[in-house]
């Protein structure tokens, strides 16, 4: 593809992106009414002036509940994100670091954590959790549980980057000149890693947005009246009763319109930075 | 022999260690040990109150039942976890085969498209893949769904769907990387044709990391399973997890993963060992 349209083509997807994000955080002042407000006189209404993109079975501004919900995600996945990458970068550097036993002993958790199917193991810790928990809770609970369960992976990653880090001749020299180890560790090795970090982080951040739409799907996300992206796509699930029906009521695909381009202008801007074609046979 | 046994121990060790935490963690779940008996004041005056047993002496209860291959009873369907299971698992089977099938075959199609025109191939992965990628699961299963696709090949192929990018995305790299390696420089320069070049060169130096994608999409795929299942109605350990995890019956919803991962870590042990095998014969 031409470099020049690859370059657009970012720009406007980190344009919707930053749009989208600061729609999202404004949402108090920038939604026409609260998510959890109830119009009783408008269940499950179609799209109008007043309610865009209509309203749900509880009679709630669908509009007002795709703001909060962007909030909720674009906010939360970033952070669980964060956290992985944290405590991959603290794992993997230790292990790269320390080697012998330290090392085979963290490697050994972190593939053991890389072959449980990750969705099995977070349905089961997010339902040990009690079921009179506030919907804030359960949401910081769930997007806790994603930063804590995707570090294996990363880990890996900066591991292995360390570890080459620490073979290269600039490493070599300044332990030949007597540089003390943490100084090694926080002036020389971490800077190098910063590259690699970000591309975990930017490579999780989708991940965990996708992983929050499955859970909500699935009603184990972020509990009622909250909204994220998860529960807003569970109304689909109730809402879809045939393909034409949906041709009719385009306004209900509202909110998986928003997941998809999210995520696909997140892996456009930042993970596809290498144009596949030039990587010729 | 020493790598055999190397992964082993750690297979023996993985379900050690998953079957303490699940033990703990079923152990320390709110309201354990808690009947209806207990909750109803008059009757609990009358029953008399078992203390709960301490970490140890539960995960020992917990692995010998394993040992005698009881794996409990689901405190919400009242019948025996190993029942249900085995009840489940050969539809949930089809499905990973199903969808295992489908995404590998497609991702090979493209793969040998590179051989005649690599950057149509590379486009046409990273555009499918690309898009497929950002699909949550549930979506497919519900536009499945909609299509009338709801049974055990509805599931096999949603996961097909849902496993196919990561399939198709590092197939294409690596065979992308093997193809400009010094041999095979030398070959197509020498004057092989491009199927025996990638039959004879490429595939066998790629071997071994096709086993370890092999297994990464036996996981993938399981993970996927649970959504699918669950919307396509489909009754299969996904499913059953789902209703596990809906109805808090963690003593189910554990030993089902604990034996996913056991499967998992099963079938990755044995994919290891074919790699090393193979690596052995390439060298």
């Amino acid at each position: 593809m031409n470099a020049t349209l690859l370059r657009a083509l970012r720009i406007v997807c980190a344009a919707y992106l930053l749009t989208l994000a600061a729609a999202g955080f404004l949402a108090p002042f920038a939604a026409p009414f609260r998510y959890e407000t109830q119009f009783r006189d408008a269940i499950d209404a179609p799209a109008s002036p007043r309610h865009p993109l209509g309203t749900d079975s509880l009679g709630r501004d669908r509009f007002s509940r795709l703001l909060y919900a962007t909030r909720t995600s674009l906010l939360l996945a970033p952070a669980a994100a964060f956290l992985s990458v944290l405590l991959a970068a603290s794992l993997g550097s230790l292990a790269g670091w320390a080697g012998g036993w330290l090392e085979r002993l963290l490697l050994a958790s972190a593939d053991l954590a890389v072959s449980v199917p990750w969705l099995f193991l977070l349905i089961t810790l997010r339902a040990a959790l009690p079921l009179d928990v506030s919907p804030l809770v359960s949401l910081l609970f769930t997007f806790a549980l994603l930063g804590l369960l995707g570090w294996a992976g990363p880990a890996r990653v900066v591991h292995s980057s360390v570890r080459q880090i620490l073979a290269s001749g600039y490493i070599r020299a300044a332990q030949a000149r007597g540089v003390p180890p943490f100084r090694l560790l926080f002036r020389h090795t971490f800077p190098n890693l910063t590259p690699v970090l970000t591309a975990q982080f930017w490579t999780t951040v989708p991940a965990y947005l996708l992983a929050e739409a499955n859970l909500g799907m699935l009603g184990l996300g972020v509990t009622e009246p909250l909204p994220s992206w998860g529960s807003l796509l569970r109304e689909l699930q109730g809402q879809a009763f045939s393909l034409a029906h949906l041709t009719t009521h385009l306004w209900l695909l509202a909110p998986l319109f928003v997941v998809i381009s999210v995520i696909l202008s997140c892996r456009f801007v930042w993970a596809a930075r290498i144009d596949p074609t030039k990587v010729s046979s | 022999m020493r790598g055999l046994s190397r992964s082993l121990l750690q297979f023996v060790c993985t379900v050690l260690l998953g079957a303490l935490l699940s033990a703990s963690l079923v152990r320390f779940a709110p309201g354990y040990g808690m009947t209806e008996d207990l909750l109803d004041t008059r009757l609990s005056s009358l029953t008399p109150i078992d203390p709960a047993p301490s970490l140890s002496a539960y995960y020992v209860q917990f692995l010998a039942g394993y040992v005698r291959g009881d794996l409990g009873q689901s405190a919400t369907l009242g019948r025996p976890v190993r029942d249900l299971v085995a009840e489940r698992a050969p539809t949930t089977l089809t499905g990973v085969a199903i969808g295992l099938t489908l995404a590998w075959t497609a991702s090979s199609l493209l793969s040998f498209t590179s051989l005649y025109s690599p950057a149509l191939s590379l486009s046409l992965t990273a555009i499918s893949a690309g898009i497929l990628q950002c699909v949550p699961a549930g979506i497919v299963a519900l536009l499945l769904f909609l299509l009338g696709w709801h049974s055990a090949p509805g599931a096999g192929l949603a996961a097909g769907i849902l496993v196919y990018p990561r399939i198709a995305q590092y197939l294409m790299q690596l065979i992308a990387q093997a193809w400009q390696s010094p041999h095979v420089v030398h070959a197509r320069a020498k004057g092989l044709t491009e199927w025996r070049v990638f039959l004879r060169h490429v595939l066998p130096v790629c071997a071994p990391q096709l086993l370890s994608l092999l297994g990464l999409s036996l996981i993938l795929s399981l993970g996927a399973l649970i959504p699918v299942e669950a919307i396509l109605d489909v009754p299969g350990i996904g499913q059953l997890a789902w209703q596990a995890a809906l109805a808090r019956d963690l003593n189910l919803l554990v030993n089902i993963t604990v034996l996913i991962t056991a499967l998992v870590t099963c079938s990755n042990l044995l994919l290891e060992l074919c790699g090393n095998a193979l690596r052995g014969e390439v060298r």
